[in-house]
């Protein structure tokens, strides 16, 4: 096909309707994955239009280009790759002087640019208007007012980039001239940076701001080529002067360089009408974040939605559960005619049950949970429950958003590392994973309170929970010494509330529970059909030799006690079900101690996370950390039943 | 206000007149400051005295000796606001390099700003306060940022760059976020860093 080709990527600031952006250009024609190495998601789409074959990249939404998070990063190295035909900068209207931040980055890099003037409604109602025409004077580049969410301009967005990219219009942005003093140093780190012979071909004025800034990336790019270390050095120089003079780091005075362009501007082309009116939106702002009421709504929505997630999900759960047992069972008959008894066997209870278990997790709880995210995301309500928890959560090292994966992961580990997304940086995003995957979900409390809480006392089931809090809180604070980054207070925009678009709800649950799919349902499946081999084949026998040391050596566990173990990795409460099968009895105190009892409860809790869990983790966090997690988590849980056995045996329990 | 503390804030004062083209006398002082021109001039005896400053025609003129007495007053003052929340902490501080980079872990580099922040300010040191120290309903105009690198970087980059007027809009309980409009967008920060942010009220 003489299709013509078109590559186009949206950048923009959080919380300017980016994602609605690309919902309504792309529809359901996206795929959502990681960029590579890093825990930012990657959102990637077609559209047809006038010939072209557009691929849309949404870029993650960033107020800036610094090198301060892996999101501006990644933008930043998407932008100036020229990857990307022409470069669609989403502004909000209502907040045109903070937006027009990222534009001016983004004019640095000198790339094809179309603004979006977005949500021109919601400035109106602001009382704010826009002389879009002059801003597209001053900037050089087209500028086409929108409203995302109803699909308004973005046809003609759409053909801006298409003449931008034919020529027909322009689309280098003019020039940007900062104050005499910094414009006069920069030209001269400017013809320094010129004389060097770069591999890539970045901007040199970019290049040369960058250094100026003493941005790290940029200065390890320039100091790797031949003189480049005498540029770095005339750039500190430049720095350190330009700090003397206003006795500010050199990032803020960059900054207020830019925001000082950026008002003039702003000057020229807004005028505001008409002060703001008291609306719905006001009274619903004053409540949701009074210091009482506030807390009250926040916890009736958390519980609503965790009672939604989970009654709705454990409802449609035990009926897909009941639904599937008998096309479990005729699969079974079928096949045995067809495959030997032991082959039929795992191919049914491996493979078939682990697609059911996969089933039972993914379509109750994922798509309910990933339906409420959006709901919560795209209303505005989310950053006001981090306002309200930021608080509490800094005590244990995180931020006020992590409450929401924290508060579903008592139901369970998955929709919880799932939702460690809605964290800003990737810094905060592992920490927030670490410490999901160790909350006593659902599936724990029944191991905990089938084995302890039944058998020895429901005090000795609480200490449990407080030695698991314990070791979350103690793997969380490692890792917020050991993970790279500075960790910073809560700096978060507070949006208006706004009404949610169905469509964008919509394509967003379908597209992150698709890709949650590709990714977990192998890795559960692969993972069962094993473990089935293992019973069917007769190979327990020799797993439980050969893991006896570890079993009963290090644990004091009945040799049996492997089996449930292993099988925990699939459901943790599994553990509980296997254990009454390997001992041949449903009344442990009869062959096992106290202390035993507690031991095998405690390590099945801690040690990895169920295999759903972990493909989560893997699809969000890449296979690296998802190992290092569970090796974490089985070496905290071993050396802990170790200390326990040798202390109940000191103690004679 | 003793006369002993009277004296680097009439320095202050001093040096913002001069700034400002005025000659600053006792009687001009007293009403900056507040106080009675008779306190102001025992005060400012004792100033001479200790060569803080000089006196010419009725009017003064502070002394390399004075200005480095006014830097002294002012670190002071950013340092129990700002770092200790007013306990007087730095009566037991004698190695100053030493305790910021130790106690407060500030770099070298930060603190070269830091001095150059204090000796440019314009008015008293007084007039700084934590913007958590604000009403919500109140404005102030950023002086300067404290902290890290990063966090004071990106304060600058969502908006809150020196000189620009932020209003208050709430607060939440138990040093919980504060909530602060700035160029037309709403930002909450954590009271940590929120309270190493120099204000000058409106």
């Amino acid at each position: 096909m003489g299709m013509k080709r078109l590559t186009i990527a949206l950048a923009g600031n959080a919380n300017v309707g980016k994602s609605c952006v690309f919902n309504q250009l792309t529809g359901l024609n996206q795929t959502i994955g990681n960029w590579p190495g890093k825990t930012v998601e990657k959102a990637e789409g077609t559209l047809y239009f006038q010939g072209y074959r557009i691929k849309v990249i949404d870029l993650p939404g960033t107020y800036s280009l610094s090198a301060y998070s892996a999101e501006e990063v990644v933008a930043r190295d998407f932008i100036a790759s020229r990857e990307a035909d022409v470069v669609i900068d989403i502004v909000d209207a209502s907040a045109l002087e903070r937006n027009l931040y990222l534009t001016l980055q983004l004019v640095e890099l000198e790339t094809p640019l179309v603004v979006a003037l977005n949500q021109v409604d919601m400035a109106e109602k602001k009382g704010i208007v826009i002389d879009h025409e002059k801003l597209s004077e001053i900037l050089g580049v087209p500028v086409v007012p929108t409203v995302a969410v109803t699909g308004v301009g973005l046809k003609e967005l759409l053909q801006a980039v298409v003449d931008v990219a034919e020529g027909k219009r322009p689309g280098k942005p003019k020039r940007i001239l900062y104050g005499r003093e910094i414009e006069e140093r920069l030209r001269a780190l400017e013809r320094e940076v010129e004389g060097l012979n770069l591999p890539r071909k970045y901007p040199s004025r970019w290049l040369s701001i960058k250094l100026l800034e003493l941005d790290p990336l940029v200065v390890d790019l320039v100091s790797r080529v031949e003189g480049g270390r005498r540029v770095v050095e005339l750039a500190e120089e430049i720095a350190r002067e330009l700090e003397d003079m206003h006795g500010e780091p050199i990032g803020v005075i960059m900054a207020a360089e830019r925001y000082s362009k950026i008002t003039r501007m702003v000057s020229e082309v807004q005028r505001i009408i008409a002060p703001p009116r008291v609306k719905w939106e006001r009274y619903l702002e004053s409540l949701t974040t009074h210091p009482v009421l506030g807390y009250i709504i926040l916890a009736a929505v958390l519980a609503g939605m965790l009672s939604f997630v989970f009654y709705v999900g454990g409802l449609a759960s035990a009926s897909i559960e009941e639904g599937t047992a008998p096309l479990l069972e005729l699969a079974e008959e079928l096949l045995k005619q067809a495959l030997p008894q032991e082959v039929a066997s795992v191919v049914v209870n491996g493979a078939l049950v682990g697609l059911v278990a996969g089933l039972t997790v993914v379509l109750p709880y994922i798509i309910p949970f990933h339906i409420i995210l959006s709901l919560l995301e795209d209303s505005g309500y989310l950053p006001r429950a981090a306002y309200l928890t930021d608080n509490l959560m800094h005590k244990v090292g995180l931020h006020g958003k992590a409450l929401i994966p924290i508060l579903l992961g008592f139901g369970c580990n998955v929709p919880a590392c799932v939702g460690c997304r809605i964290l800003e940086t990737d810094r905060e995003r592992c920490l927030c994973g670490f410490a999901t995957v160790l909350i006593p979900c659902a599936a724990r409390t029944i191991v905990i309170l089938g084995v302890v809480g039944r058998f020895i006392g429901i005090a000795a089931a609480l200490s449990i929970y407080l030695v698991d809090f314990a070791v979350m809180l103690l793997i969380t604070r490692l890792a917020y010494k050991a993970l790279p980054g500075e960790p910073v207070g809560l700096i978060m925009e507070i949006p208006p509330y706004r009404r949610p678009s169905l469509r964008s709800l919509l394509s967003k649950t379908w597209v992150r529970t698709r890709e949650f799919i590709v990714i977990a349902f192998p890795i559960i499946i692969v993972a069962s059909t094993f473990l089935e081999a293992l019973n069917s084949f007769n190979l327990v026998e020799p797993v439980i030799s050969v893991m006896e040391p570890f079993t009963s050596g290090l644990l004091g566990l009945p040799a049996q006690a492997i089996v449930p173990l292993l099988f925990g990795f699939l459901r943790k409460e599994l553990a509980v079900v296997m254990l009454a099968d390997a001992l041949g009895t449903t009344d442990f105190s009869q062959v096992m101690s106290m202390g035993q009892m507690y031991t095998f409860a405690l390590v099945a809790t801690l040690y990895i996370p169920c295999v759903a869990t972990l493909a989560a983790l893997v699809k969000e966090f890449g296979w690296r950390r998802a190992i290092t997690i569970a090796l974490l988590t089985i070496a905290v849980a071993s050396a802990l039943g170790g200390l326990l056995h040798l202390a109940f045996y000191l103690v004679g329990v | 206000m003793s006369e002993v503390d009277i004296v680097p804030c009439a320095l202050e004062v001093i040096v913002a007149l001069r700034r400002r083209g005025l000659t600053p006398n006792d009687v001009l002082i007293a009403k900056e400051l507040d106080e009675s021109p008779y306190k102001v001039k025992r005060a400012m005896e004792e100033a001479v005295k200790q060569g803080l400053v000089e006196r010419k025609n009725g009017s003064y003129e502070v002394t390399e000796e004075g200005f480095k007495h006014m830097l002294k007053h002012r670190e002071l003052y950013v340092h129990d606001v700002f770092f200790h929340g007013s306990d007087r902490w730095s009566r037991v501080v004698t190695d100053w390099g030493r305790h910021w980079r130790r106690r407060h872990g500030l770099t070298g580099n930060f603190l070269r700003n830091f001095y150059r922040v204090l000796a440019d300010l314009d008015g008293r040191v007084e007039e700084l306060i934590p913007l958590t120290e604000l009403k919500p309903g109140e404005r102030g105009v950023v002086v300067s940022a404290a902290g890290g690198y990063g966090a004071v970087r990106r304060l600058a980059e969502m908006g809150l760059t020196p000189g620009i007027q932020v209003l208050v809009v709430r607060k939440a309980p138990l040093r919980g976020p504060i909530e602060v409009e700035v160029r037309g967008t709403r930002l909450a920060l954590g009271f940590g860093l929120a309270s190493r942010i120099a204000v000058k009220r409106v």
